[in-house]
């Protein structure tokens, strides 16, 4: 009875304000100006990356591939479109699909490795991969890369080469992700993911076939910053290796630490408060990676847990101001 | 290869290998008491290396006093990022890896809103000319590198067996409860301990600064080898560190020679991937319980 | 680990620490009147008629496109100074004369980290939020991301890279840096010094190294292209990673093949600093070739015999080089940097003078050029950048840094978007301890007689613009 009120409670607060959120989002590009809509849009794709790390950060240990899986979608989708004439709305999912499996054969023979060996190993694994991009000049580019990636083709007369089609679509896409991760969270897949996060033996005692659902976990994850690549791709009209190297792994890193894995929300805030930093920044210039790497060092010091363990109880306490309070005998 | 090539490349092998594990010492030092990764360690290196550029090539100070200073300045960061950074966080790996890489972004700007940004900062080199040996020739300046990579790997072992507070060292990295029922301020031994591996990032940064194109980014380029070796090697194993920084040494410098050096780094990363699969706790690493 | 309160307070203290030693000094305009030297590098443009007024236009924005930060920055930030002093002598006159008005320039800047998503978003807020109309920028993988979105708005994208020109690419310029042009004179000047083949009895032997990267793949192809077509046998030709740090293996397979040559062609300075030391220690006896080296670095690490003994061929000239002249435009250039910019100057960089710092303006200036021609056909009004770029390509000669310069590049990129100047070849000189000047080449004529050879390296390396799809 307990759950089922918490859960009305849940979904009742929350739609709320997501719902002025994606009205807010859809009305930037009439408000906002076409550069806001052109910042906004990379938001949505960073914000499908950090939400798909953190689904295959909390089932197992922190994974250094992601962005390359991000890159494998990127390529993928890229070349699909431009050498096979694949349709981009069907090439950027097939570019899903692969970093989907991308990311479930890097994991594979890591199944049993944990801590410094597990970071290391699958910054190793990833790295392979991108090195080959830069390697085999045919057919990835090598370090040129690709260029002429063609845009989303014209539907019902919307040029999606333009900003703001192209906007409106990433906001689709990452609504629909976002859901997604949203549902899969709060099913019961999803709780057998908690309780492997949690406490894998306790799990694996009652029964949960843990590989199987780290795998599940993982090739969910890649899949979905497989899309991520195939968003950025389409837009930028050409791929290179530099994209996907561990500077961009350490954004992603910093966005999702930041915000915190302890809750759902946790790599939204991450990614919302400190890209805003960074682009906030931009006028110190050469001073400005000091002046990020300095609040990175303050968040993480005072608010341990992360922004989104903070909003979190910021919310739980106006919750309980709101609400009255459930009793035993409720 | 020609017998004159292999011979070269062996003595390249080498000189590869003691740059790699005299960077790598201090890492694997820290990994072992703290159980946290110091992702800076390259940026005190690059710091110590300015150092050496402000103290030798621009004050005139003699090179050899110029690396104490290095030494110094290394050991001097090691206990104010303990202290600032490590402290506070209490143990979450994850935050520290975080809040070093924050660190990394301020010493970068730090450095070159000092020394300036865009060409490498010229460090005379204080051992021009070259050692020759069966036909191979390596500068004089690496060759240095070996007995002080000797030295220091054979001297903190020493430290770690025979004395004391290298003892109290080991039990903090075997066991940090235990060690502190035993009456080990386990506070002071960390500081301890980064406070070593700041010594050993200096001597590494003094010593190699006339090597090493001398910018801000050398630091990143240093670090993720050095994490490789330390890794492989076994987190706080120095046995383990050196033997990983001979394999990669010689992995990277044989493939470069043969082949080119973006399939060198492409065979290191899958030797890597293939040991830690097979030993996820490293070569010579202990298996935590 | 008890947390500390002094641990905490510490956090603090680096904090503001970092932050007092970090807030740059916010430089303040000297004085407001034209200096002799900036009356001299302004003498480039045809009509800025000094001293005359003229009334008011609009304010012109220009942007700056590169990386400002982080690793790539030593290639990217300097190119602000350059730009600035331009600006400011054109501003101090009241602004560039086009059209019977008078329009100050305005320089943005954006930091793309060199990284091709940055850069096009970067690309739209110069455009959208600031309007501008010419963008200095590095090149390569940003190039690749912007080219679609400047060609739609007809902002010109000045690249430092002339591999990222091609048709397709209609506001896409380059020329400034002289590649590939001047790494194409190498085998030429390596020829010069070296016993020919009839004396050898057999061919000279080419070596070429550079880092895997956009620029370096393509200008490599031409370059050696240009080897072939002088005789030589390509004997080595392999990229190193960006993240090198030891050389020591690279040089060992490079003089293992017995070179005559070895070319660092568009290697980094920082790497070829090291290579200088292993080429050295390692005992290489033949020439040595490369676009750009950094000497004062270089010299730490070996003796200067060593170089000179080598015809160490470069071609970044030294804008203090004695052959300019004491009263020239890159003397004026220096010494205005130097009062700006050099030691204990107002906005101190706290680094010497490198290419980069002028590199820019090789292409500012044209532009200014051709928009005071063009603006003689739309008085009262600022010309088009089609209109620039016409003007531009009918004039047959105008001044540039380097030299007379004209507008070229349909042989071989497929379009009229470079400028082709007089090619600055230098040799290392033991008096000066420096590089100097030993001769400017031209390269149409030349380029006229090996063209079929070279063409047909390029293409086979994959290389040419026609390939690039």
């Amino acid at each position: 009875m307990l759950s089922l009120n918490k859960e009305k409670n849940k979904i009742w607060t929350l739609s709320a304000p997501i719902s002025i959120g994606i009205i807010g989002l859809c009305l930037i590009p009439l408000f906002g100006g076409p550069y806001l809509v052109e910042v906004v849009m990379m938001y949505f794709i960073y914000i499908i990356l950090a939400q798909s790390y953190r689904l295959t950060v909390t089932i197992h240990d922190w994974q250094l591939y992601h962005i390359v899986m991000y890159g494998v979608g990127a390529y993928a989708s890229g070349m699909l479109a431009k050498n096979f004439g694949v349709p981009v709305f069907l090439a950027i999912p097939l570019g899903g699909v692969m970093a989907g499996i991308m990311g479930v054969m890097i994991t594979l023979p890591l199944l049993r490795t944990k801590g410094w060996g597990f970071y290391i190993a699958t910054y190793g694994l990833a790295e392979l991969v991108r090195l080959s991009w830069l390697k085999f000049r045919d057919p990835f580019g090598g370090s040129t890369g690709i260029i002429n990636i063609p845009w989303p083709p014209e539907f019902m007369g919307i040029d999606f080469s333009e900003g703001i089609p192209y906007y409106y679509f990433s906001l689709v896409i990452m609504l629909i992700v976002m859901y997604c991760l949203y549902r899969i969270e709060y099913s019961q897949l999803g709780d057998s993911f908690k309780a492997i996060s949690m406490d894998p033996e306790l799990a694996a005692s009652t029964g949960i076939n843990i590989p199987r659902h780290r795998l599940m976990a993982c090739a969910i994850g890649s899949f979905f910053a497989g899309i991520a690549g195939g968003l950025l791709v389409h837009r930028l009209g050409a791929v290179d290796p530099k994209l996907f190297n561990i500077v961009t792994m350490m954004y992603l890193l910093i966005w999702v630490v930041v915000g915190g894995t302890g809750t759902f929300w946790g790599p939204v805030i991450g990614v919302v408060v400190m890209h805003t930093l960074f682009e906030l920044s931009r006028p110190l210039i050469e001073i400005r990676p000091a002046f990020f790497g300095l609040s990175m060092i303050l968040v993480l010091i005072f608010l341990p847990g992360g922004l989104g363990n903070l909003v979190s109880k910021v919310v739980d306490r106006f919750r309980r101001l709101s609400i009255p309070p459930v009793t035993e005998t409720d | 290869m020609s017998s004159q090539l292999l011979i070269q490349t062996i003595a390249n092998a080498i000189m590869a290998s003691s740059m790699y594990a005299l960077i790598a010492i201090g890492l694997t030092l820290a990994f072992g008491v703290m159980q946290m990764a110091n992702l800076a360690h390259g940026h005190f290196f690059m710091v110590s290396a300015y150092a050496v550029y402000a103290l030798y090539a621009l004050s005139g100070w003699p090179f050899w006093w110029a690396v104490v200073a290095a030494v110094a300045v290394g050991a001097i960061l090691g206990v104010i990022v303990e202290r600032t950074i490590f402290r506070p966080l209490q143990g979450d790996v994850v935050s520290g890896f975080i809040a070093t890489m924050g660190l990394m972004f301020v010493f970068e700007v730090l450095v070159g809103e000092i020394w300036g940004w865009g060409l490498s900062r010229p460090i005379p080199s204080p051992y021009m000319g070259a050692v020759r040996f069966l036909g191979a020739a390596v500068s004089f300046q690496r060759v240095l590198l070996m007995p002080f990579a000797l030295v220091s790997i054979s001297g903190l072992l020493l430290f770690m067996k025979h004395f004391r507070l290298g003892r109290a060292l080991r039990a903090v990295a075997l066991d940090p409860e235990a060690a502190s029922l035993q009456g080990i301020n386990i506070n002071r031994m960390t500081a301890l301990a980064l406070g070593i591996s700041g010594a050993y990032a200096g001597l590494a940064g003094g010593l190699m600064s006339p090597i090493y194109a001398v910018t801000p980014s050398l630091g990143g380029h240093l670090i993720l080898p050095a994490l490789i070796v330390v890794v492989v090697g076994g987190m706080g194993s120095i046995g383990g560190a050196t033997l990983a920084a001979v394999i990669f040494g010689f992995i990277m410098t044989f493939v470069t020679t043969l082949v080119d050096g973006v399939t060198a780094v492409m065979v290191s990363v899958t030797v890597m991937a293939i040991v830690l699969v097979i030993k996820p706790q490293g070569l010579m690493g202990r298996v935590i319980a | 680990m008890r947390r500390t309160r002094f641990g905490k307070l510490s956090t603090w203290i680096l904090f503001a620490i970092t932050f007092a030693f970090v807030l740059p000094s916010i430089a303040i305009s000297a004085s407001k009147k034209l200096t002799v030297d900036e009356a001299v590098i302004l003498s480039h443009l045809p009509d800025q008629q000094i001293g005359k007024t003229y009334p008011q236009g609009e304010e012109i924005n220009v942007g700056f496109l590169a990386a400002l930060s982080g690793p790539d920055a030593g290639w990217g930030l300097p190119g602000v100074t350059g730009n600035s002093i331009w600006i400011e002598a054109v501003n101090k006159t009241g602004g560039l004369l086009v059209g019977g008005k008078r329009y100050p320039l305005k320089m943005h800047q954006f930091d793309d980290e060199a990284n091709a998503s940055k850069a096009l978003q970067g690309a739209r807020q110069l455009v959208l939020q600031h309007d501008v109309k010419f963008i200095s920028a590095i090149g390569g993988d940003p190039a690749n991301a912007t080219a679609p979105f400047l060609t739609k708005h007809k902002v010109i994208y000045a690249s430092l890279v002339p591999t990222d020109m091609q048709p397709a690419r209609p506001y896409v310029v380059a020329g400034g840096d002289v590649t590939p042009q001047c790494n194409m004179f190498n085998p030429l000047m390596a020829k010069m010094v070296l016993p020919s083949e009839k004396e050898l009895g057999r061919p000279l032997r080419y070596a070429i190294t550079t880092q895997d990267d956009i620029m370096s793949r393509q200008v490599g192809a031409w370059e050696v292209g240009a080897a072939v077509s002088q005789g030589f046998d390509i004997v080595y030709e392999k990229f190193f990673s960006t993240d090198t740090t030891d050389f020591a293996p690279i040089v060992s397979a490079l003089l293992a093949t017995n070179p005559d040559v070895i070319s660092l062609c568009e290697a980094w300075p920082e790497y070829q600093t090291l290579m200088w030391e292993q080429l050295y220690l390692q005992g290489f006896k033949g020439v040595v070739a490369q676009n750009y080296a950094d000497w004062e670095t270089n010299l730490t690490k070996i003796p200067p015999e060593y170089p000179a003994a080598r015809s160490a061929i470069d071609s970044f000239p030294l804008m203090d080089d004695p052959w300019w002249g004491a009263n020239s435009w890159q003397a004026s250039f220096t010494r205005i940097w130097n009062k700006q910019y050099g030691p204990g100057a107002p906005d101190d960089v706290h680094r010497r003078m490198t290419g980069i710092d002028w590199d820019h303006v090789v292409w500012f200036i044209p532009w200014c050029i051709g928009a005071q021609v063009a603006g003689k056909d739309t008085p009262g009004e600022w010309p088009s950048n089609d209109a620039i770029l016409a003007a531009l390509r009918k004039m047959s000669s105008f001044p540039t840094i380097l030299g007379p310069g004209h507008m070229s590049g349909k042989e071989m990129f497929g379009i009229q978007n470079m400028i082709e100047q007089p090619v600055p070849m230098n040799m290392f000189d033991l008096k000066a301890n420096d590089k100097r000047i030993i001769a400017h080449m031209n390269f149409e004529p030349w380029f006229e007689a090996i063209k079929p050879v070279v063409l047909k390296e390029v293409k086979k390396r994959g290389q040419h613009w026609t390939q690039r799809k």
